[in-house]
Parts: structure tokens; sequence; C-alpha cells
């Protein structure tokens, strides 16, 4: 196989290209039934996904495919730098990792971004920034509906 | 009905503002959105349940729910109830599996038990407590996430000075159902001529039934329920057999005990899906952990011994009274001490295979000290709603 064959060039949403190992993009379910079906050239257009985010999707599937392929490194490593990877991520960030995993069809980066989320919606004020969405409670119901969950609300 | 994610897309379009404060301009489909909060604490689901009347509904729906159960036994829980005076405090926090040195966890708090409940508390199953007695007819089963409880009314009997009864919760995975099976026998009579009964938990006709006939029997110890099947103690005249109720088909069937197992004072625990029974041998030296396996080898059961030496567990405190809490899925035996009279509230994961002691700190429950302590593992948190009304409608 020549060395272009190997490569294959991403290009985002806002036309910035990322040239790969192939190897590391076939990670992407999406971008593997777009190879399979030869619909595209060796460049393929993400029309979903910004060169922002595209470039952090490729950091995390290069670390994975790494891995698969050698096994030098622990699963244990791996999860600590999976850890690292969504720890300092802002939750913008983090919203458009999970869209750009989804699309993309990664699962473990899909499981990994979701899970991060989860972890950093804890409060009220979090979820209500999560959803943006209002509370339509009447006083009463709200005092009511509280009391009921008392226990949630004591830290 | 809609299923849930129909529901929920429709129902967002209506409550998502256009002023969106994420800077993404997709919103998150529903099935994520779900995803992601299967993914939270209970304590987070009862917070969000508070945030809007929508939110309430889509969280406290049976769909969600049992998807939230099937993501809590993927991540299980500690389970903490602290006896004070006749009240259980009660909390949980996050199980490692092979725990680094000096870990420490944070237990965080649910609702407290009632005072009327009954004192002993049994493992979890499923998110559910079965709480009973010596002593007292009331039986309790209860969720200590939402709170909720059921209190049992047990099979109604003649002369009931002359009745003693022995009640143990199971939950069958297959068909998913709670039961408890209660044996009633006569006090004076040994092995008395017994009658058992079960109940269904949720079953709209939630009633003891009584019709199932085995060999009579005592029952006696721990009860355990592993993979649908309950196994007790049971005494004959002469001898000790393990009983096995098989709670999907109702039926009992008797596991003999090894010759050497003979005084049969070990506990019953579950060792990595196996029947297990347990007992300390304190030595002057050193203490040693005797545990007997139940093997399935080509549909014959088989009891194997092994014996593990204990390194250091006790420290510098006398007496060291551990009892074994559980045992993980990679097979490391937890112990904790009853009573401890340090401040800091340690468990102590011991590997068999590397013959080591990790001792990992639990913190939040410094204002126990003193305190009986119960623990439990494989708490999986549990927020289904409906078992106490469904109970009560019966």
């Amino acid at each position: 196989m020549s060395k272009s064959e190997k490569k294959i060039v991403l290009k985002s949403l806002d036309n910035e290209a990322f040239e790969v190992e192939k190897a590391v993009a076939l990670q992407s379910q999406t971008i593997w039934v777009m190879c399979e079906d030869k619909c595209v050239g060796n460049e393929i257009p993400l029309e979903n996904v910004t060169g922002q985010i595209l470039a952090k999707v490729i950091d995390y599937c290069k670390k994975h495919a790494v891995v698969d392929g050698d096994g030098d490194e622990s699963s244990e490593e791996l999860k600590n730098w999976d850890t690292e990877f969504t720890k300092n991520m802002d939750q913008s960030t983090l919203f458009n990792m999970i869209l750009a995993a989804n699309y993309l069809n990664i699962k473990s980066l899909l499981n990994l971004t979701c899970q991060a989320v989860a972890d950093k919606t804890k409060t009220i004020d979090e979820f209500h920034t999560f959803l943006n969405i209002e509370n339509n409670f009447t006083p009463e119901e709200e005092a009511q509906i509280c009391q009921e969950n008392l226990w949630a609300f004591d830290d | 009905m809609k299923n849930l994610e129909q529901q929920f897309s429709e129902d967002l379009l209506i409550t998502q503002s256009s002023n969106s404060v994420r800077e993404c301009s997709d919103p998150i489909p529903s099935d994520l959105l779900i995803d992601i909060f299967s993914r939270v604490t209970a304590k987070s689901i009862a917070r969000f349940r508070c945030v809007s009347k929508y939110w309430g509904s889509i969280l406290g729906r049976p769909d969600f729910t049992e998807l939230f159960l099937t993501k809590s036994w993927t991540r299980p829980r500690i389970l903490f109830a602290i006896q004070v005076n006749n009240e259980f405090f009660v909390y949980s926090s996050p199980q490692p599996q092979n725990p680094v040195k000096r870990c420490s966890l944070v237990a965080t708090r649910y609702n407290y038990f009632p005072k009327y409940f009954p004192s002993e508390i049994c493992p979890p199953l499923s998110g559910l407590v079965f709480l009973h007695e010596t002593g007292r007819t009331v039986r309790v089963i209860c969720n200590p996430v939402t709170g909720e409880s059921i209190t049992l009314r047990m099979p109604t009997m003649k002369r009931r000075e002359l009745i003693e009864e022995r009640c143990y919760f199971g939950y069958d995975p297959i068909s998913k159902q709670f039961k408890v099976l209660c044996l009633t026998c006569a006090c004076y009579v040994r092995p008395a001529p017994n009658t058992h009964w079960v109940l269904t938990l949720g079953n709209e006709n939630c009633l003891w039934r009584s019709t199932m006939e085995c060999k009579p029997h005592d029952a006696f110890g721990n009860g355990i329920c592993i993979n649908g099947v309950l196994y007790y103690k049971a005494g004959f005249k002469r001898s000790f057999m393990i009983a096995c109720f098989d709670l999907r088909f109702e039926k009992f069937s008797f596991i003999e005990v090894d010759r050497e197992m003979i005084e049969f004072d070990q506990k019953l625990t579950n060792y990595k899906g196996k029947l297990c029974a347990h007992r300390f041998i304190r030595g002057s030296n050193q203490d040693e952990l005797e545990l007997w396996v139940l093997e399935d080898i080509a549909g014959e059961h088989k009891w194997s011994k092994s014996i593990c030496v204990l390194p250091g567990l006790c420290y510098d405190e006398m007496p060291n009274r551990f009892c074994i809490v559980g045992v993980t899925d990679v097979g490391e035996i937890v112990f904790s001490r009853s009573f401890q009279t340090n401040p800091t509230f340690y468990l102590f994961y011991y590997n068999i295979e590397s013959n080591t002691c990790t001792r990992v700190e639990i913190q939040g429950l410094e204002e126990f000290v003193r305190r009986p302590k119960h623990v439990f593992l494989d708490y999986a948190e549990n927020m289904t709603l409906n078992y106490a009304s469904v109970f009560k409608a019966s």
C-alpha cells in the first residue's frame, strides 16, 4: 500500500483540513462506511463538525488507535488519559463533542463525553443551564415537591 | 402510549426557548439526553424531578426508571446503614474495584428510615432493602432512594403464640419480580411441619400464597439471594442442608453440606455469583478465613474449600471484630469492623490472589463514631416509583 493510501484527509465545517492515518479515522463508523462505499475520495468533508472540535476528536482517536494496535498501554493508563481529556472541557465544548461523536458514530467517545456531562450536571442550576428551561411550578407546588425530596438538597 | 423519546422530542420543542445559552447550534438529540440522565446519581435525579412539571414526569416515567436501574447495575454502589438508637441513617458511596492505596470514598446521604422500622437490615436487592426484627411481626420493604416503603402484613395463622415465622427477601432478575418467602412453624416441634408462604411484590393480587410442598425443616441464619435463588440453612432432625428456593418457579431443593462443614456456623455470602459459606478461625498469631464455595460441576454440586491467612488486618486495634461485607466481582473480599471507635471509618479490601489488603477510607460518616454500621456491596440505585402504590391497592 502506498503512503498516500494509508492517509486520509478530514475536512471540517469551517474548511480546516486534517491529514490523519486511515486507522485513526476508521474508528468513526460514519467515516468507515463512507470509505467502504467509496463514495468519497481521499478527502472526506464533515459538514457537522468544526475544526476546533474535530482536532479534539482526532486527538482522541489517535490515542485510542495506538493503544488498540500494540496494546502497550494499560487500560488503566488509557482510562486516566480519558479522564484528563474531558476534565477541563467546558460545557459547550462537551456538548459539541457529544454531537460530533454521535455524528461520526464513535461509541467509546460518545460514552465518555455523555458520562462527563452527567458527572458535571449535579445541581439544579447546572441542569437549568444544560437544558435552558424554566421552572413552571407554582410556588406551592415547588415547596411541596422540594419538601418531598428534601434529602436530595442537603449538601 | 408514546415511547419516551417521542414524547420527549415533541415536548422539548415547546420547552426549549430560542435564546439558548449553549453555543452549539443543534440541540442534543433526545435519545442522548436520556442517555446522559441515566448516568447521573439518584440524588441528582431526585433534584431534577423538582425542576419542572415536565421534567418531573419524564424522569418519573417507568421507561426512564427502568433504563436508570439497568445503568445502575453497571455502576454498583456501597450502601451504609447506620443505626442511631432506633433510627437508620442511610448513605451510599461509589464502589471501587481494585482500589489503590490511600483511596478514599465520599458517602452521600439518603432519606433516613423512620423510627418504627424494624432494626435488622438485609442486603439490598435491585435497590430495595428488607427490614425485620427478631420478636416483632412487622416487616418493611424500603427503597432508600425514593423513601417509599411497604409494610407487609404477615399471613394470618391460627394460634399465633405457637407460631414462629422467618422471612427471606428475594429478587428474580428474569421475571424482574421481588418475592418474600415466609416459613411458619409451630415453636415446640422440631423440625416443625411448616407452611411456606410466598408473596410477590407489585402483583395486583398481592396476597400470601401457600402452594408449595417440601420436606419439613427449620430455617435459620441469614438468607442470601443469588441469581433468582434464595439460599438459607435448613435444619432437619439430625442434619443440616442448604435450602434453595427458586424464586421464579417457586420450587424448593436441598443441597448437602460437606462433612467438614458439620458445625455449620458459617455465614452465607455471594462469591462471584456462587454460594459461599465462610467463617473466621481466630488464632493467637493470625486469623484465618475459611471459605466453602459451592461449585456446579457437570450438574453436580461440590463444595470447594479454601483457607486464607489474613494479613495484618488488625493493625493496632483490638478486639479485631471484622465481618465480611461481601465479595467484589473480581474476587476481593471486603471487610468492615462492625464496631469502630476511630472517627474515620474504613473498609478493607483483601485480594486473595496477591494476599494483600488495602484500606479504603469512607468520608462523610464522621458524626457516627461508635455507632454500628451495616455495609452492603453491589447496591443499585432504583428510582422506580410505583412499588408502594401497586402494593397498597391490593
